[in-house]
């Protein structure tokens, strides 16, 4: 034991609080640094040293060497990160559902005085003026122009439709690209994180991007993590490797000619299809290809039996010329919906509608009033309900979907921002205690400065005795 | 719990975007006037609004049809009215004509009357609105009759109209109910004062007279009968029509004072949570250490 260890420990004692106000200072640079995680020195004495002896000591025992910076420590619960990603998938898949709902209420506009309803309306009721005045041919006019209108709202709503189905399908790639992107920086960090963790340090700001791109993974896809013993984390989705150790699988897209090439997501190397439970991709396939599919499909159903019922209708009656087995509609579908040639035709097409429901009757409404009870009669859904009921219908479970969704939204979303509080509150850097910590290293700094002082004073006195 | 300065930031943040929201959605009720923007934000009451105007704009229809039947009714009606005093006319002169203290001269002038009343019934049976004839049947651009001599031109089909879902009601008289009797009177009366029979004329032709006085009076009083149900029908309509109009303004509209009231009350929560924020995440130790 030498006079020396004590001014040793000193100098151990400036290294070590230095350090500790290195790692302060970080966590202050950072504290508005997106995925940083805070961290700290931890300080722990060094091996101490044992008074040589044979057998038992007079004096005291193991004498402390002093301190030093054994670690420096990321505070990161892994488990809430865990539960953070799984909720952040489902909130993510909600939000696209809603949002894509949402814009399917749009596109639809009801309740209001410009949609299919009232279209549906001014159709039934041109035809019940055509009841009371047949013979007229601004009635009859009245009666084409408003079945072009509903023909109208029919194609532009199945249009719409058609466009927002394609600009899902483009998110969808968008996607795609992103976890490629991701997948990719992460095998990368994951070579560099097991590099550094070979040689005994801890890669923290490294360790942070990486959980920074696994956040922006999970809300995109579900997505399960591993960490293995050489610190690199493992990605699955589905079942199915996306990163593993310093690798990672591609995705693909494969637009379907049976689908009118809208895109399937494959696995680059198999050829299986993607797999997914939650996340925004799983949102955006469920819009796309249910949500808005169904009401495609709806859609397509009013019109097909509206042009049917209506045609078989139409064809039983006489027009003012006396024809008859006329079609007033064209088309098979909402896309394809459209006022016969025959009667949009200039010259005699007014002629041709079959208000009367015998030869020879101008003043004849009783095939309008036929026609305008097509509306009014189930003629959906078993022949229960009419059009504007199934019309009604769908709106209002239109709305109840999207209300759902936008609760699951909501929900997923506070857990979330729970989740992410008690991160926060593990992980965030708080000014407050950064502060106090400068202060208490600042002045075991000091105290170290002062113990060398001593130290040095110290041997000054003996310096002295030898003059 | 540990918290941090930039947690209490999001939160407030967070409070701050929702109290906006909420007076966003406040404020837009109150600038459209409406409660319901989209399905989701009521689809029971979104579904009834659709179902209601839906019945209020049929039975705005259903008006507009019971006032075109009410219209027609009302013109053959008071045809018919004057079918019955051009008839009472020639009835008169049907009897003085058949006194037999007459010349065959002032036979003639009576017969002269009578073709001229003969005419005006012509015009009366071709009464038209808007260009259609009333007493054709269904054929409503063929004049029933050219002159008192020819035949009906029209049929015998009824003109019908929607009144109230699945229930019609004939308006319309086909002219050769009427006409025909008439005509074929005046005609015997013409004639029964040219060859001076007057006993044909006090009997037979006196009785086909007052035939067709009979059926134009019973037609009439047919018609007038129709008018008092299109008439309840009318008022049952324009009644239900208020009472569902005050229904969708109720789903629909907003209630002015009340979001008001609730629009004050978020801006109050939103002021406060201003000011608390603005004190709340401003000092921190910094401040305190010198």
């Amino acid at each position: 034991m030498s006079g020396m260890m004590g001014l040793n420990i000193g100098v151990n004692a400036l290294k070590a609080h230095r350090r500790a106000l290195d790692v302060t200072a970080h966590n202050i640079a950072n504290a508005n640094t997106e995925g940083y995680t805070r961290q700290r020195a931890v300080l722990s004495t060094t091996i101490p040293y044992t008074l040589p002896s044979m057998n038992n000591r007079k004096e005291a025992g193991q004498v402390g060497t002093g301190v030093e910076v054994s670690q420096i420590l990321r505070l990161r619960n892994a488990f809430v990160d865990k539960r953070l990603h799984d909720n952040t998938s489902s909130k993510s898949e909600w939000e696209q559902r809603s949002n894509a709902l949402n814009e399917i209420e749009l596109i639809f506009g009801e309740p209001s005085d410009a949609g299919l309803r009232s279209s549906l309306d001014n159709f039934w009721s041109s035809l019940q003026e055509l009841q009371n005045s047949p013979e007229n041919s601004a009635v009859r006019a009245a009666v084409r122009q408003s079945a072009a209108s509903l023909t109208d709202i029919f194609s532009s709503l199945r249009g719409q439709l058609n466009d927002f189905r394609w600009s899902l399908d483009g998110h969808i790639k968008n996607k795609v690209g992103e976890i490629n992107s991701i997948s990719h920086r992460i095998a990368d960090l994951n070579q560099q994180i097991s590099q550094a963790s070979s040689k005994g340090d801890s890669p923290n700001d490294l360790l942070d991007k990486r959980d920074l791109l696994i956040d922006e993974l999970s809300k995109i896809v579900d997505i399960e993590v591993y960490v293995d013993s050489r610190s690199k984390a493992n990605v699955m989705i589905g079942g199915y490797s996306l990163v593993s150790g310093n690798t990672y699988n591609e995705l693909e897209i494969h637009s379907n000619s049976n689908r009118d090439g809208l895109v399937d997501i494959k696995w680059a190397k198999s050829g299986e299809y993607l797999k997914v439970q939650s996340g925004e991709i799983a949102g955006l396939l469920d819009a796309r290809d249910n949500k808005v599919a169904y009401y495609v499909n709806e859609l397509d159903t009013m019109a097909q039996v509206f042009i049917a019922k209506f045609n078989t209708i139409h064809q039983k009656g006489y027009g003012l010329d006396n024809s008859t087995g006329i079609s007033f509609f064209e088309g098979t579908n909402a896309s394809n919906i459209k006022v016969s040639d025959a009667i949009m035709d200039e010259i005699n097409g007014l002629n041709k509608i079959a208000a009367a429901s015998q030869l020879d009757s101008v003043g004849d409404g009783s095939n309008a009033l036929n026609l305008s009870q097509v509306m009014q009669n189930g003629v959906l859904n078993g022949n229960n309900s009419t059009m504007g009921d199934y019309w009604g219908g769908i709106i209002s479970s239109l709305g109840i979907d999207t209300q759902r969704s936008k609760g699951m939204t909501d929900n997923f979303d506070s857990i979330t921002q729970q989740l992410e509080q008690q991160r926060a509150s593990l992980s965030g850097v708080s000014l407050d205690e950064e502060m106090a910590n400068i202060i208490v290293f600042q002045q075991a700094y000091n105290a170290a400065a002062k113990l060398i002082q001593t130290q040095s004073e110290m041997m000054d006195v003996l310096n002295g005795i030898l003059r | 719990m540990r918290l941090t300065s930039n947690m209490m930031v999001k939160n407030l943040m967070r409070n701050l975007n929702n109290n906006y929201k909420k007076m966003d959605r406040l404020s837009n009720e109150l600038s459209t006037g409406r409660k319901i923007m989209q399905p989701s934000d009521d689809p029971v009451a979104s579904l009834r609004s659709m179902q209601l105007q839906t019945v209020i704009h049929q039975n705005e229809q259903y008006i507009k049809n019971i006032d075109q039947a009410i219209d027609w009714i009302d013109t053959s009606e008071s045809a018919l009215d004057e079918v019955n005093s051009v008839l009472l006319r020639g009835r008169e002169l049907a009897i003085y004509g058949a006194s037999d203290t007459l010349d065959q001269e002032q036979r003639d002038s009576i017969r002269l009357e009578i073709e001229q009343l003969a005419e005006h019934l012509v015009q009366i049976s071709n009464t038209s609105i808007g260009g259609r004839f009333v007493f054709s049947g269904h054929k409503t651009t063929t004049k029933p009759y050219a002159d008192y001599n020819s035949a009906y031109q029209g049929d015998i089909n009824h003109l019908g109209v929607e009144i109230s879902k699945s229930v019609s009601i004939d308006y319309s008289i086909p002219g050769n109910s009427v006409f025909d009797q008439a005509f074929d009177a005046m005609r015997d009366m013409i004639n029964d004062l040219s060859t001076g029979n007057i006993t044909n004329l006090s009997t037979t032709t006196l009785n086909k007279i007052d035939e067709a006085s009979d059926i134009s009076l019973a037609m009439r009083s047919h018609l007038g009968s129709k008018v008092k149900r299109l008439e309840l029908a009318k008022n049952r309509f324009e009644d239900a029509n208020i009472k569902h109009t005050q229904l969708l303004t109720e789903l629909e509209n907003v209630d002015i004072a009340e979001t008001i009231m609730n629009f004050k009350n978020e801006e109050n929560v939103y002021r406060a949570s201003l000011s608390v924020g603005a004190r709340v995440i401003q000092p921190s130790l910094i401040d305190f250490l010198k």
